[in-house]
């Protein structure tokens, strides 16, 4: 795949501010009504903020010369009635930009989450949970705030800037012109020092990261510390990385406020620009003491925008990152596709084929190798072999977790990926030897959070698979959360709620990894129960590990370095005597002591001898 | 209170810088607030000289006006160095801090490390103490700013009054009713906002289980439901969220109210007194700027508070650190100096992880004699790995006891003990050193010693072709070598202190089966006397060894040599079978 999720440092950036730009604004675009309203409503607010000193120009000059009380009062009453408006409409408009903006990121998370899970196991084998959350979470949260508070400052600061700015060359252009001088000085500091400063602050990000590192090395590794006596020098050491981050941290800090302050230094020079171009006019009578008034206040409202701005610049660049991730995410194409055909045509009356099947997770490194063989309807296939020889490959390819690279498998004909990944799906249900239980109820779990499943077919269900008894103990039984994801049951508690799980959609096909983990004895004749139950009158799939259901098979896969090594019944392959044969010689000398391959096939029991039609 | 003190205590090494912090505290308020003073100077000033009129006055008080100007701009820029103090007494307290639990964590037992995992306590090293707005900054800038903030309220106030009481008291009017608003928003936002946490962490875990149960989902289409599952979680979220904005606004609102009314008095009363005469243009000036300043302080105050409680939070964290017991405490920390281990029996031991779980491991009785090579064998999750953390003085058992040389182990020094065994875990660590300080481990070998115990572990000529040869560095900003390497590399830190018990936990997986009887080769000629307990896969080991024990269940259910287990022991016999059968399916 293309795309690296590694934390990669600024700069190898792969695609532009404004390729990523491109791909936000369609997000946007179905809000667009609300979007011009909040921003309407924002250039309004701000304005309303420029109100003050306006007033207090006229006070002074007019008012209060005058000794005009009337004046004065309707100044403040119109001070009233702008700014009171202006908070109304800003609380109007803080409410549609975040109403705005938290819809659409959270249609955006929802989409993200439904891509991720939409997208193949080989994504996410690559992708741990752990990533793909703050991918999901953390990355779109960022994503909020860049599009939300960041994006509706920054827009705020610029709109106020510019306004200070065209308030103060209308009423002034003499003094104004002055300062509209400085103002491209000080956004070309600002722009030099953030640069500057990125190398610094990268190099604190790498010190925080390596205390980080060291941090967890040594908390994963207290065995060996604490076994070697090396605590002492552990300690040394994190002392030492602390200290190497301190050493950045400090200076960085110190010369960054020293900065804004110096450039806080701005704000006086230009009141003492005013101070020499305006005081000889007000002699002169050209210009009134309220102007000069207005004007370093507006002065002192000016400089914090600047510094706002060169953080909120900061963000996004910090923030694009998040951007592209997800973007990145979007844009991985699902490595499954559904086919043409529709669900109805997808049936199943006869056989599953895998004809001369071929698959590699990573290229060339093939774990599967011109795999043919076929299940017919109503069998039950036995998958066995050493782990890691392509038993679990099988049923990945089986369920269309992957799709063969040569090769195909087919039902009745034709081709699985002629149909809906979801329709085929549907013929089966799966048994993971790793049970999984879902936060949430049990009932939520048995029908995988179906709703469209009813109670009553969960309830008869769990009785058919044996997990009635249990669920009835829990508190709450189906309806009841299950705490810590089932930690409290046990592994044969767990492999119940599972069997009535894959039963509650009642697949044709069965797929099922049998567990090895042994069970107290009352609760093993449980699943023994409930797996005939499940197997009954079902095609099956079974990774087995009981030599059981190895032998009640119709049909025996020894699968061995990704090619089908030998194939047929158990008492074909005991004739064959190669590698199935000494597999079952051992494991019966475990139970009966060394045996012929007659007195094998004579003792073993037959759970059920009428099974399997074929 | 509590929290206090605790942050009191990581102060103590830096009291000196407190009253540094107070003065400039006191100095930046100061600063601030003469900003407004020296305006209304500078009003009034330019406001009499163009009564004067006077040419010469008009030059001299241009002048005067500039250097009021430059004055109070370099005070400010100096006062804006205060923040770079707070943060340098932040990451001071920071490395304080981390250094410390760093240390407790160090010595904690097992018990400790199952109720913790590293994740966790990462989280707590790093961003609960460093990250922002969390303990570090909260113990210095946090209440620093807050001690500013007041200084600055009651500075700004104490001038407002000295400068026209009437007006002052007339312009924070609206402050005692705005503050009832307030703390009930705060009130009422402090709930809202447990709410969302709590809504939060259930999308995570609901972000956890369907990333990591993904194979079930979709084996059984679940994925659309899930995303309808999590979309009614999104929606509940952002209710939440916009009832908590909605405070929020009502909240700066109000703040913004306080200034507002106040100004608005200001421009009326404070113009009417112009009119009159009974205040100055400047103070007028400095009245209405006084009113924003005044602002600010007190939106840090609560601040304060709601930084305060994310802060304590973590801080509590810091102290369940502190406070869980690793189970080991004052188990193993006997005197008597061990020169040699000659014998270790373990006794009748019986081992628990928790108290009200089955034991991992039950009465198990175990002779390691100098020179004789132990085995264990035993299914996955048979307490093999536990038995071999037990030998080496790592889980103390619950019950029985281990005696090396015919002492109680509780009476010798655990320190000597461990360093006379050469323990191998199953999952190598190796840490971001060298190749050298990483065999060498903290204790003192010349390259020669490391060198054989390299060549011991079959991995010398590999480590030889590194770059840097064995000064290399490995792991962070260094190399990162191969999970068998790495194996290998921490069986070379066992042997190079030449132990005399070695500990070799299951290291199949990276010593191949001809590596593996290099290794005892060399190790027979090099340790003949240590005593080894190894736990192995791998037949040809077990059948080598002096004595085999087979563990099933935390039991020993089989022990002898390999002719006579397979004569006595059904569980051996299938623990051949199945590693026999992987012999037979890998050739």
């Amino acid at each position: 795949m293309w795309w690296h999720f590694e934390e990669s440092e600024e700069g190898v950036r792969k695609q532009s501010a404004l390729e990523l730009l491109r791909k936000v604004v369609p997000l946007f675009r179905p809000h667009a009504k609300y979007l011009y309203l909040g921003f309407g409503l924002l250039i309004f607010v701000t304005a309303s903020q420029l109100i003050g000193p306006l007033i207090l120009r006229y006070i002074i000059d007019k008012s209060i010369p005058a000794a005009d009380t009337r004046s004065l009062l309707f100044a403040a009453v119109i001070y009233v009635c702008i700014a009171g408006l202006g908070a109304g409409f800003g609380y109007i408009q803080a409410i549609t930009l975040f109403k705005l903006g938290i819809n659409i990121i959270t249609d955006l998370k929802s989409k993200l989450f439904e891509h991720v899970l939409h997208l193949g196991l080989d994504f996410h084998e690559k992708h741990s949970p752990g990533r793909l959350i703050s991918r999901v979470e953390s990355d779109t949260e960022t994503l909020k705030e860049l599009f939300g508070d960041v994006s509706v400052n920054l827009l705020r600061n610029v709109i106020f800037f510019i306004g200070i700015l065209i308030t103060l060359v209308v009423t002034d252009f003499g003094i104004a012109a002055w300062i509209l001088l400085l103002v491209p000085l000080f956004f070309g500091a600002t722009f030099w020092f953030i640069v500057k400063m990125k190398p610094l602050w990268r190099e604190w990000r790498a010190q925080w990261a390596i205390v980080t590192g060291y941090v967890t090395e040594y908390v994963q590794g207290i065995d060996v510390i604490q076994q070697f006596n090396y605590q002492n020098r552990a300690r040394a050491r994190m002392k030492d990385v602390n200290l190497n981050k301190y050493r950045i941290e400090v200076p960085a800090t110190f010369i960054e406020y020293g900065f804004w302050g110096g450039f806080m230094f701005g704000e006086i020079a230009a009141i003492i620009i005013v101070f020499i171009v305006g005081i000889p006019r007000a002699f002169a009578g050209t210009l009134t003491i309220g102007t000069l008034i207005m004007f370093i206040d507006f002065i002192r409202q000016m400089f914090l925008p600047i510094i706002q701005l060169s953080e909120q610049i900061n963000f996004i660049q910090r923030s694009l990152i998040s951007v592209e991730r997800v973007f990145g995410i979007l844009e991985t194409e699902r490595s499954i596709e559904d086919g043409p055909l529709k669900d109805e045509e997808l049936l199943f009356e006869e056989e599953i084929r895998f004809e001369n099947v071929w698959f590699a997770y990573e290229e060339d490194n093939w774990i599967i190798r011109d795999v043919s063989f076929s299940i017919r309807k109503g069998q039950k296939i036995a998958l066995v072999g050493m782990s890691g020889g392509g038993k679990s490959t099988v049923v990945n390819l089986l369920l269309r977790f992957y799709d063969p690279q040569k090769g195909r498998i087919t039902i009745d004909g034709s081709d699985i990926r002629e149909f809906p990944v979801k329709a085929w799906r549907e013929k089966l249900g799966l048994v993971l030897q790793d049970i999984f239980l879902f936060p949430g109820s049990v009932s939520d779990n048995l029908r995988v959070f179906d709703k469209t499943v009813p109670i009553e077919h969960i309830e008869k269900v769990a009785a058919i698979a044996r997990a009635d008894g249990i669920i009835g103990k829990l508190p709450g039984r189906y309806e009841g959360e299950l705490a810590e994801r089932g930690a409290n049951l046990s592994v044969g508690e767990r492999q119940l709620i599972s069997f009535a799980r894959a039963l509650a959609f009642d697949p044709p096909l069965l797929v099922l990894d049998e567990a090895t983990s042994s069970v107290d004895p009352h609760t093993e004749r449980l699943v023994q129960e409930a797996l005939d139950q499940l197997l009954e009158g079902r095609t099956a799939v079974i990774v087995a590990h009981r030599l059981s259901t190895i032998i009640n098979a119709d049909q025996i896969l020894l699968i061995h370095n990704g090619i089908v090594e030998e194939q047929g019944k158990h008492d074909e392959l005991l004739e064959e005597n190669g590698l199935y044969a000494k597999l079952v010689r051992l494991q019966f000398e475990e139970a009966v002591g060394p045996l012929t391959n007659e007195r094998i096939s004579s003792t073993v029991p037959r759970l059920n001898p009428a099974r399997g039609e074929s | 209170m509590k929290h206090i003190r605790w942050i009191w205590r990581f102060w103590q090494p830096h009291r000196p810088w407190i009253w540094l912090l107070l003065f400039l505290t006191l100095l930046s308020s100061a600063v601030t607030l003469s900003y407004p003073l020296i305006f209304k100077f500078m009003i009034d000033a330019l406001n009499a000289a163009l009564t004067d009129a006077n040419p010469d006055v008009a030059r001299t008080t241009t002048w005067k006006l500039i250097w009021m100007a430059v004055a109070i701009g370099v005070a400010r820029t100096l006062t804006y160095l205060y923040p770079g103090f707070r943060a340098m007494l932040n990451a001071r307290l920071e490395m304080g801090i981390r250094e410390h639990y760093f240390g407790r964590i160090l010595e904690k037992g097992f018990r400790f490390f199952q109720r913790f995992r590293t994740g966790d306590l990462v989280t707590r090293l790093t961003d609960d103490i460093g990250g922002f707005p969390k303990i570090a900054w909260f113990s210095c800038s946090g209440i620093f700013r807050a001690v500013e903030s007041s200084s600055k309220f009651i500075f700004c106030m104490v001038i407002m009054l000295a400068m026209n009481w009437k007006l002052a008291l007339l312009s924070i009017t609206p402050l005692p009713v705005m503050l009832m608003i307030f703390y009930y928003l705060r009130k009422e936002i402090g709930i809202r906002a447990t709410e969302r946490q709590k809504v939060m962490s259930k999308t995570n875990d609901a972000l956890e289980a369907a990333f990591s149960g993904v194979r079930i989902l979709k084996a059984f289409r679940g994925e659309a439901n899930q995303v309808r599952e999590f979309r009614t979680l999104l929606d509940e979220r952002i209710r939440i969220e916009i009832s908590l904005l909605r405070l929020w606004m009502g909240l700066t609102n109000t703040y913004w109210a306080i200034q507002f009314v106040g100004q608005i008095i200001v421009i009326v009363a404070g113009g009417l007194m112009v009119i009159d005469d009974r205040l100055s243009l400047g103070e007028f000036y400095a009245f209405y700027v006084y009113l924003s300043l005044f602002l600010q302080p007190l939106m840090d105050i609560p601040h304060l508070f709601v930084t305060s409680r994310q802060a304590f939070a973590c801080i509590d964290r810091e102290i369940e650190i502190e406070e869980t017991p690793g189970g080991v405490e004052g188990i193993y920390d006997g005197t008597i100096p061990v020169e040699s281990i000659d014998q270790v029996e373990i006794k009748n031991a019986t081992f628990r992880y928790e108290d009200d779980l089955q034991p991992a491991l039950q009465n198990i009785n175990m002779v390691l004699r100098s020179g004789e090579r132990t085995a264990v064998v035993g299914a996955v999750g048979s307490g093999k790995s536990t038995l071999v953390k037990l030998a080496a003085g790592i889980l103390p058992p619950s019950d029985g006891e281990i005696t090396v040389n015919n002492h109680a182990l509780k009476d010798i020094s655990i320190a000597d003990y461990r360093s006379r065994v050469g323990y191998i875990p199953q999952e190598a660590t190796l840490f971001s050193e060298s190749v050298k300080d990483n065999v060498s481990y903290g204790r003192e070998f010349d390259s020669s010693s490391v060198n054989s115990a390299l060549r011991m572990a079959q991995i010398k000529d590999e480590m030889h072709a590194l770059p840097e040869g064995i000064d290399q560095m490995l792991g962070q900003r260094g190399l990162s070598i191969s999970g068998g390497q790495k194996q290998r590399l921490a069986i070379a830190r066992a042997l190079v202190g030449k132990p005399d018990l070695l500990l070799m936990d299951d290291v199949t997986a990276s010593l191949d089966a001809e590596n593996e009887r290099a290794f005892w080769d060399d190790f027979a000629v090099e340790l003949p006397n240590a005593a080894c307990l190894i736990v192995t896969h791998r037949l040809a080991t077990a059948r080598q060894a002096d004595v085999i024990y087979v563990l099933s269940e935390g039991r020993i259910v089989g022990r002898g040599t390999h002719s006579e287990l397979l004569e006595t022991c059904e569980e051996y016999r299938s623990f051949l079978s199945r590693e026999e059968l992987a012999a037979a399916l890998s050739v």
